[in-house]
């Protein structure tokens, strides 16, 4: 057996396995009742995504592919911080909206 | 040589893959996303360091080796704020956290009185009115 031929037996069953775990995290992320379930299934199918972007740098041979590893490693970051962030902010004000109506009733009741 | 680099490296992809697989299975294990979140921790850190440890010892230049760790070491510095973030989503959303979750009675306690105090405080009305004139009804 040649060496090509045993790394790309290796690389392509890790790529494989991968692969799977990449769409067990999109059943969570579907099914996960909560929202920050569905976040963290993003940033887990992320982390997945970088080791298969590293991955193919030794599958093809091109060093350039780091790069873009890197890159997609700072772009899965920034998409976790910006999901929270947004959903946080979302959850507050629709709570700052059920006070004002809860002090609106409030209020009625009052003049009744 | 090449072999003995081999070696090297399909042990250590193979042991990051089955970290990969402990965290994927404890995400479908645990009921509750903070509980999701501790399993979900051994991907971001055990499982990709070996994949990529093992990467980049047969990275075909000296380059594209040292990249592929500092993408570990980026990941590193920002899965830890990631998480943080998203606790405090979990946290900030959960209204029935005390179900599952051990939280300081008096933080709870303090937490509510908070919220109520803010209602009534925007309504104008001093609190202690409302439970005297409930006490009058009763009476």
């Amino acid at each position: 057996m040649s060496i090509d031929l045993a790394y790309k037996l290796l690389l392509g069953f890790a790529l494989g396995v991968l692969t799977l775990l990449a769409l067990a995290c999109l059943v969570r992320c579907i099914r996960g009742p909560r929202i920050s379930d569905r976040v963290l299934a993003i940033n887990q199918i992320g982390t997945l995504t970088v080791i298969m972007v590293a991955l193919t740098v030794l599958l093809l041979g091109e060093g350039y592919l780091a790069d873009i590893a890197l890159v997609y490693a700072m772009l899965s970051f920034l998409a976790v911080i910006l999901l929270s962030k947004v959903y946080t902010g979302i959850y507050q004000e629709r709570k700052h909206e059920e006070e004002l109506m809860a002090e609106k009733a409030v209020k009625e009741e009052g003049e009744a | 040589m090449e072999w003995i680099r081999f070696f090297l490296t399909a042990v250590l992809v193979l042991a990051g893959l089955v970290f990969c697989c402990i965290g994927v299975y404890g995400m479908f294990k645990f009921k509750y996303a903070a509980n999701r979140m501790h399993a979900a921790a051994i991907v971001d850190t055990l499982g990709i360091s070996l994949c990529m440890l093992g990467f980049a010892l047969s990275a075909p230049d000296l380059f594209s080796g040292l990249k592929i760790l500092l993408v570990v070491v980026f990941w590193w510095l920002s899965s830890p704020v990631a998480s943080h973030l998203l606790c405090r989503l979990e946290i900030t959303t959960d209204e029935q956290r005390d179900e599952y979750m051990h939280v300081h009675m008096a933080t709870l306690k303090q937490e509510r009185e908070a919220a109520e105090a803010a209602v009534y405080a925007a309504a104008g009305i001093d609190p202690s009115e409302i439970e005297n004139e409930a006490k009058g009804e009763q009476a």
